[in-house]
């Protein structure tokens, strides 16, 4: 069904329809929050989607927003609109769990840059949603892997939502918060935006700040929001992205969503092999992407250099974890997460040795300038974002997952710090959404941006709503 | 490689850090080739299991890596990846006996395994990849990006 949003109900509106209501007073900033504090109060916990509502904080927020907005004080699109964000990062004025057990009470009392970046905009934060626990970061094999239970798809109650963002894709396809923002390390961005139906972007590596956030692994994480639209994931992550002394990996301040639209063709490739070992409904799906695509620019099919990326990526993530994690694998607390698996997560991975993470290291380094080369002409790579719909909630993930392939450039678009953007484009199997990716090269987000969003002009799977 | 992570943590023979352990370990690592060519006494396979794993950690092997890593014959370098393998096992052996052998059931033994294997599999395919003296670490991939391109 499609969204029919109102001012006196606006789960599913637009940042720019929010916008609309506010500045034509409409509706108001409280009455906003005052909304969508209920409806994640009443649908958080059927979806396992929210750790904490934060309420107090919210209507303090939406006062100042009232009150600034009465006076002609106009922060800009994101002034008044309420949000959410994965649990990963601090936030006053309510615990900082990580999605895990043993974290569950514990207060981190300031602000990450991100939150600040928001307030500064104008926005307010209403909840703090759920994530696999510790980002899936200690070797989740299942979907009940998080303090709050497995994420439920809003689209199937008896699929998962994908993770580790599973409250942030949740919430937004679930109309839970006009727009959310979640993480990834590798895949933690793109696949709960396929597997919930929703937009989202994994920005390159440096342009959003982390500080606040809890560190998986330094050199791979990543900060990106989730909307229902590429054009509301642009204006959302162009107030968070720039430069931040707290964190130094940060790139210098830049326009993230071309200001005007981009009047040329676009190279774009379609790896060979992509549309391979995925499930029918992806396979059709993305041929009718395609077709649209075509409108757009000129496809070439390519394969991309064979280097063994994933190897690295895999080792990369598994080294730093051991020491970001550190005083949490092995210990008594590990003994309270939730998954079997977790509890003994991150064991292995301390017997890695340095000179093999630096091999890693020195991977990423040399598919960096063979990357570079082949990207030379290329404005993006479009793939399915996943080869199949989201599993059963009850099947492991190696008895699910090991019919199909993997997402192509995940691993290497992680390691080598790539933009990717994920936007819905049909249904498959058991009424579940598919979705398409587009990846570019570093610092590429306009186009991508851009192209997502022709092609959401050129289709409505974005106005699409699960029945919540 | 031979034993597994639950035969090591239900073998039942203690194990300390300083090193020590009992004979049935040392004769299982004995079986090994790389062992085996280096075997003197206990002693001598101890100190040198022990400089290996120290040196690994502290990224000496990396250095020897870079400068002549690329010039291993094929049987050098299988039995680099079998005497990692075991270093990785004997490690792991100590990490269990010390803090968590006696926590974990059959199945998180069976995922520890997983785990160990996983890794080898992937530094495996890494090695498959020649790398120059040159191709030096890159922590954040930002480093290396260019300026921003024109739309």
């Amino acid at each position: 069904m499609k969204a029919n949003p109102t001012p006196e109900n606006p789960a599913f509106a637009t940042l720019a329809q929010l916008g609309e209501w506010l500045r034509s007073e409409k509706t108001t900033p409280s009455r906003l929050v005052e909304y969508f504090l209920e409806r994640l109060d009443r649908l958080g916990g059927t979806y396992h989607a929210v750790v904490t509502v934060m309420a107090t904080r919210a209507r303090a927020e939406a006062a100042k927003a009232e009150q600034e907005l009465a006076a002609g004080k106009d922060r800009g699109p994101l002034h008044g609109i309420p949000y959410g964000i994965k649990d990963l990062f601090a936030a006053k004025g309510g615990p900082t769990t990580w999605g895990a057990a043993p974290y569950r009470d514990r207060v981190i009392d300031v602000d990450a840059t991100v939150v600040t970046r928001l307030a500064d905009a104008g926005a307010i934060l209403c909840a703090k949603l759920a994530t696999v626990e510790i980002a899936g970061g200690m070797g989740y094999q299942q979907a009940d892997a998080s303090l709050t239970g497995p994420g439920i798809n809003p689209w199937n109650s008896s699929a998962w939502s994908g993770g580790s963002s599973t409250g942030p894709g949740i919430a937004v396809a679930a109309g839970l918060v006009p727009f959310a923002i979640g993480t990834e390390t590798w895949g933690s961005i793109m696949t709960p935006a396929a597997y919930c139906g929703v937009s989202a972007m994994r920005p390159t590596y440096g342009r959003v700040s982390r500080h606040g956030a809890m560190p998986l692994a330094w050199t791979m994480d990543k900060v990106g929001p989730f909307a229902r639209t590429a054009e509301e994931v642009g204006i959302v992550l162009q107030a968070i992205a720039g430069p931040d002394p707290k964190d130094p990996t940060t790139l210098p301040a830049a326009l993230v969503r071309s200001a005007t639209p981009l009047d040329r063709k676009f190279h774009i490739v379609v790896l060979k092999g992509s549309d391979e070992r995925v499930q029918a409904e992806v396979k059709a799906n993305f041929a009718s992407s395609l077709k649209i695509l075509r409108e757009l620019g000129e496809i070439e099919e390519r394969e991309l250099p064979q280097l063994p990326l994933d190897a690295a990526a895999d080792i990369i993530v598994s080294a730093e974890m051991s020491s970001s994690m550190e005083d949490l694998i092995g210990s008594e607390d590990a003994q309270r997460l939730q998954a079997p698996e977790d509890r003994i997560g991150g064991i292995a991975n301390g017997v890695i040795f340095a000179k093999d993470y630096l091999r890693a290291l020195r991977l990423r380094g040399k598919a960096m300038q063979v990357y570079d080369e082949w990207f030379a002409g290329i404005d993006l790579v479009a793939v399915p974002s996943m080869a199949a719909v989201a599993c059963p909630l009850e099947l492991p993930f190696r008895e699910y997952f090991s019919k199909y392939r993997g997402t192509p450039l995940s691993g290497a678009g992680n390691l080598l710090g790539l933009p990717a953007i994920s936007i819905p484009n049909g249904f498959g199997e058991r009424g579940l959404p598919t979705g398409l990716q587009l990846v570019g090269p570093s610092l590429a987000e306009p186009i991508l941006f851009h192209v997502a969003e022709e092609l959401q002009k050129r289709s409505d799977w974005h106005q699409h709503c699960p029945p919540v | 490689m031979g034993f597994t992570a639950r035969e090591l943590a239900k073998s039942g023979t203690p194990v300390n850090l300083d090193g020590r352990e009992s004979k049935s370990l040392v004769r299982y690592l004995s079986s090994r080739t790389m062992v085996k060519e280096h075997d003197a006494s206990e002693g001598k396979r101890m100190q040198r299991r022990k400089f290996l794993a120290s040196a690994g950690a502290l990224g000496m092997w990396a250095g020897c890596d870079a400068n002549g890593g690329e010039t291993k014959t094929p049987e050098e370098s299988d039995r680099r990846a079998e005497f990692d393998a075991l270093a990785h096992r004997d490690m792991l052996l100590q990490l269990l006996r010390t803090h968590w052998g006696k926590q974990l059931s059959d199945s998180q033994l069976e995922e520890l395994e997983r785990q160990l294997a996983g890794n080898e599999q992937s530094i495996q395919e890494m090695r498959s990849y020649p790398l120059a003296v040159d191709d030096a670490p890159v922590f954040a991939p930002s480093s290396l990006f260019r300026s921003e391109p024109s739309s």
